[in-house]
């Protein structure tokens, strides 16, 4: 009986939000399932508060599958609901708008996407949540959107593709090799298989993609920039569910003690520092403050790569740093979340307490986030120096990025600037923050607290310092660049590859399109009408008539006949 | 002949009597024609069902029908047949109520139900055939009956559509003959046997049977579409939706794709037809076709056009898994025989659905639609991410079996073809779907009918919403016992190899 309601309970956690879906469809059940959509993600809490580590298997569907409910998969699910949650309770205006059904519909498919993520175990059940997250995702970011929000969309919606098509052919080739499709049997069949440098390449793009790996990074910034306040936490979600918890299933970490993964690892971190110097030069250019949190969130992407590359390079740190990796996936997804809802100006019209509690919530995310690398980098300084310094630089990274993003925002009640003589960005028109924008981000702030007082509490005060000197100095070289007069090279616009790409992009298709309907079919034209001109000269009727006069004539008659009969010896002769 | 033995003759009678029947009732015979239809369309359901059931209790279902010294008409209900046969059957049903609905005030209904009950039957036919003189004697009744379905609306468009398509496909029949001719002539029987009939056969016949394997794919390869004998497929799409939708998801080009099946496995032998070397030219045929398909629909502003060319690229994923020779290639191949026709019958009903109700025929009319017909559109959207490979919907499993065949085979290069597939797919479904839900709706639509609160007629939604729901059912459910997919499993492991 226990294992029923345990097995139903798993269940409920991913389908909840598909019953509700079904319920909108139908005009009895519409208004009920629509007021219970914003409070859709309470199962799946209730699932990692109550439940111990269980499974359920689903022979039946698709190619026999299973959910789980792991230690990893309870950090992604408890990051999901609570994301999820705030995301539906600041959803409510747009399920009384113009199109509720629609967005209500989407919503909740990209949230059973994003439950079906942490409770997946194997890959196909995976990729099939990762499918159904991502293009119901992109459904929120375009519903009623203005025609920025549309062509974020439009990035985001080609680049996922792409992730789809690469985590396929991965997937396939694991799949072979493995024989199954379950988790365990893959990262096996990675170690074991020959490609694994191929294999690696699509497993660092294919799921980089989501979490803006440098290369792959160019919808991050747009999207930011242009999604409702409703959709930003499911943005994180999905960022953390698709896209980290790809790498953290599939790569064998801490299972393998291998040159080849020895020298992974280091191309991974190579790869991290190029991301991270690349997020913290661009995010120098941006002007608009959720174009830098893009950044910091690239420069994020950048330690985690760095992560799992000191993982690959230390595979015996792996179950020490485990720990420390959950805590900081809780930390700063929380955090990032709480910072990107806090993107509201405060103008002079709001009450002094609102404005101070908003910029004392700001600034504790803003402290959350920087502090995200703070326990791998503690438990890294115990192994290796160099990795400890990249996850310092990290730290650093971030710091001064946000840190001076919000600087950039400007104090509260300040006119605008004029801005080509200042770092100030031109200051938007006043406007109140809502209550529930306020709770909901003051909520993810103190959630992201509690992770990192999990993810610190293992340091002593000394191993604390160094982090706090770090991010002190990143501060310190915010201001200072923000305060000072520093000349500004250029504004870069968020996507910044984005730009060349386009345009290279929108000028191939122009002449792929012009080929392809006016080139070709002049060609094909030309070249049906060449080849017809010498027969169509011909006189068909005229030739068989001659040939037919010829049969009347006996010479003709008896040349055919001594062909024949000599053909017919000839024949007769090979037996 | 036992009881057993007339099931074959009495499934291709359900459908032959009624359309008999139905070319003599008048035109306001509403109900009788509505009636006879149905009918027919139920007890074919339920022989097949019967079919089903005894063969896998162990039943033989087979009719022998002398039609010359040494050769007969041969009936035979086989893993293989059954699930062409159970696909026609159950997807022709649903065709039968949207045809309903979609001819409702049309004129030559008769006519049209005539053939189109005719057309079942060639399908059956062909789909329960137990050798090749039996399958092309049906394949050509499939040519005759189905070409006054494409001229049926009567205007220029179609006239010259049904002429190209009576160009090809005679064609395509007459290399088929010489075909079949020429092997009979070598080896003396004709009769579809597991792993092939051509063992026996001379050394000194292989380059014999190379011109005959590339007659026989022709000829079969003209009603698949394959590049370059597919060209009367887009122009056939002026003819009603009903038929669009037999076309290319229950009969014509499955029962050309069906047809080198049976070439492949139970003609030649796959690993017979691997030695003499064609299995290799039929993979690249297949493989250009798939993106050649792609490439043309990524360009069409017609929608039917744009889903006919899609039809010419997802048919050659059959005949690409029939190719790459190898068990697991065998089951992707063949389950996309099924997960192809339901998925595609979806996006044909849908395209009915707008051009009836809304007069859209074109891709740059569908602003909006998904607010008009939000439940046309969920099936359309259905159909279309099936199309592109996206899990958990059927397209998803023919993908994922077809990948893993070809690495098991070695035949490495076959996913770059999928993945190229995969990508146009999205790039010409993707805009539709966008446009559909995401842009505003124009003031006035093309050709607006008015069904009061609904969205269409009933005829016309039921059936693309239990296609779609098939389509994701087979894909979400695809290891439950007696899915298409178990029962590829089974066609592969019983049929092509040996234990």
């Amino acid at each position: 009986m226990i294992e029923v309601t345990t097995s139903l309970a798993l269940l409920l956690a991913v389908t909840w939000p598909l019953l509700l879906a079904v319920g909108l469809a139908f005009g009895a059940t519409r208004s009920v399932a629509l007021r219970l959509v914003p409070w859709a993600a309470l199962p799946a809490l209730a699932t990692v508060a109550m439940l111990a580590d269980t499974g359920l298997r689903l022979p039946g569907a698709m190619l026999g599958s299973a959910l789980v409910l792991d230690g990893m998969g309870r950090v992604f699910l408890l990051l999901s609901a609570f994301l999820w949650l705030a995301t539906g309770l600041l959803a409510r205006p747009q399920l009384h708008d113009t199109g509720a059904n629609r967005f209500a519909v989407l919503l909740l498919l990209a949230m059973t996407g994003a439950f079906g993520l942490a409770l997946a175990a194997d890959a196909l059940l995976f990729f099939t949540a990762a499918t159904l997250a991502g293009y119901a995702l992109y459904g929120l970011l375009v519903h009623e959107a203005n025609v920025s929000a549309q062509k974020a969309g439009r990035v985001l919606v080609v680049l996922l593709v792409v992730s789809d098509l690469l985590v396929f052919e991965l997937l396939l080739m694991l799949g072979q090799a493995a024989g199954s499709v379950d988790f365990p049997s893959l990262r096996q069949a990675f170690v074991d298989s020959g490609n694994q440098g191929l294999m690696l390449g699509l497993l660092i793009i294919g799921f980089g993609i989501k979490t803006g790996v440098v290369g792959v990074h160019f919808w991050l910034a747009p999207v930011f920039v242009t999604s409702v306040t409703a959709v930003r936490p499911a943005l994180i979600s999905f960022i953390f569910s698709a896209g980290l918890l790809g790498w953290l299933r599939l790569l064998p970490l801490g299972d393998i003690h291998d040159i080849y993964w020895t020298g992974a690892g280091a191309v991974l971190q190579w790869l991290a520092w190029v991301t991270l110097g690349y997020a913290v030069f661009v995010g120098l250019l941006q002007a608009h403050f959720r174009s830098v949190l893009a950044y910091a969130a690239i420069a994020l992407s950048g330690f985690w790569v760095a992560t799992l590359g000191s993982a690959l390079l230390y595979p015996q740190a792996w179950n020490g740093m485990a720990e420390s990796t959950h805590a900081a996936v809780l930390q700063s997804g929380f955090a990032l979340a709480a910072l990107l809802l806090l993107d509201w100006r405060t103008g002079r019209c709001a009450p002094a307490w609102l404005r101070r509690i908003s910029t004392g919530v700001m600034w504790l995310a803003t402290l959350l986030l920087v502090a995200t690398p703070v326990g791998i980098t503690g438990f890294l300084a115990k192994v290796d120096g160099m990795a400890a310094v990249q996850m310092s630089c990290a730290t650093a990274a971030i710091a001064f990025l946000v840190i001076r993003g919000l600087l950039l925002i400007g104090p509260p009640g300040q006119g605008a600037r004029d801005m080509s003589t200042s770092l100030y960005v031109m200051q938007q028109p006043a406007q109140a923050p809502t209550t529930t924008s306020l709770l909901v981000a003051g909520g993810l702030a103190a959630a992201a607290l509690l992770a990192a007082a999990y993810n610190l509490a293992g340091l002593s005060l000394s191993e604390l310092l160094r982090p706090a000197m770090v991010v002190s100095a990143a501060a310190l070289v915010a201001w200072l660049s923000a305060e000072r007069r520093v000349p500004r090279l250029t504004t870069l616009p968020p996507g910044d590859l984005l730009v060349p790409i386009s345009r290279g992009l929108s000028q191939a298709l122009t002449f792929v399109r012009r080929l392809a309907d006016e080139q070709l079919p002049r060609w094909r034209d030309a070249w049906l009408v060449s080849l017809g001109r010498p027969w169509s000269n011909v006189d068909w009727w005229g030739m068989v008539e001659r040939i037919d006069f010829g049969f009347t004539r006996w010479r003709t008659v008896l040349v055919v006949l001594l062909l024949l009969g000599l053909m017919v010896a000839w024949c007769g002769r090979n037996g | 002949m036992n009881w057993d033995a007339w099931i074959p003759l009495l499934v291709i009678a359900s459908s032959l009597l009624p359309g008999l029947i139905i070319f003599g009732l008048a035109e306001d015979r509403v109900r009788t024609r509505t009636l006879l239809n149905l009918l027919g369309a139920s007890v074919k359901l339920a022989l097949v069902g019967w079919m089903l059931w005894g063969v896998y209790h162990g039943h033989h279902f087979e009719t022998r029908l002398a039609l010359l010294p040494d050769l007969e008409l041969v009936l035979r209900a086989g893993p293989l047949s059954l699930l062409f046969v159970t696909l026609s059957t159950g997807l022709w049903l649903v065709t039968t109520v949207y045809a309903i609905g979609y001819l409702e005030g049309s004129l030559h209904r008769s006519r049209f139900f005539g053939f189109f009950n005719l057309c079942v039957t060639a399908t059956v036919g062909v789909a329960l055939s137990g050798n090749l003189i039996t399958f092309l004697v049906f394949y050509e009744l499939l040519t005759l009956a189905t070409y006054p379905l494409v001229v049926h609306r009567g205007t220029e468009a179609a006239r010259l559509a049904g002429q190209t398509y009576l160009a090809y496909t005679i064609f395509g029949g007459a290399l088929l003959l010489l075909g079949t001719v020429w092997l009979y002539t070598l080896t003396g029987t004709l009769e579809f046997t597991p792993r092939g009939f051509l063992e026996g056969v001379e050394e000194g016949h292989r380059p014999a049977l190379v011109v005959i394997f590339a007659l026989l794919v022709a000829g079969f390869g003209v009603k698949a579409a394959l590049v370059p004998l597919h060209g009367w497929l887009p122009k056939a799409m002026v003819a009603p939706a009903p038929v669009s939708a037999l076309l290319h998801a229950v009969a014509v080009v499955k029962a050309g794709a069906f047809g080198i099946v049976r070439v492949v496995y139970d003609v030649f032998g796959v690993e017979y037809a691997a030695g003499l070397g064609v299995t290799g030219p039929l993979a690249v045929v297949a493989a250009v076709t798939i993106i050649y398909g792609s490439l043309r629909a990524l360009f069409q502003d017609d929608l039917k056009r744009r889903l006919a060319f899609s039809t010419v690229s997802q048919v050659s994923y059959i005949v690409l898994g029939v190719a790459i020779v190898g068990p697991v290639a065998t089951i992707g191949g063949v389950v996309h025989l099924v997960h192809q026709g339901v998925m595609k019958i979806t996006l044909f009903f849908c395209a009915g659905n707008l051009a009836e109700t809304l007069g859209i025929h074109k891709v740059s009319e569908m602003n909006g639609v998904g607010r008009r017909m939000p439940w046309t559109m969920a099936a359309f959207t259905v159909g279309a991410f099936g199309m592109m490979g996206a899990p958990p919907i059927a397209g998803f499993i023919s993908k994922w079996y077809l990948g893993l065949g070809a690495l098991e085979a070695g035949q490495g290069w076959v996913i770059f073809v999928l993945a190229g597939s995969s990508l146009l797919n999205a790039a010409y479904f993707l805009p539709i779907l966008h446009a559909a839900w995401f842009r505003e709706p124009p003031v006035v639509w093309p050709e607006e009918h008015d069904f009061g609160r609904k969205e269409t007629a009933w005829a016309l939604l039921l059936p693309p919403l239990i296609t779609a729901v098939m389509a994701l059912g087979v894909g979400l459910l695809a290891s439950v016992p007696f899915s298409p997919l178990e029962w590829s499993k089974l066609i592969a492991a019983r049929e092509f190899y040996r234990p």
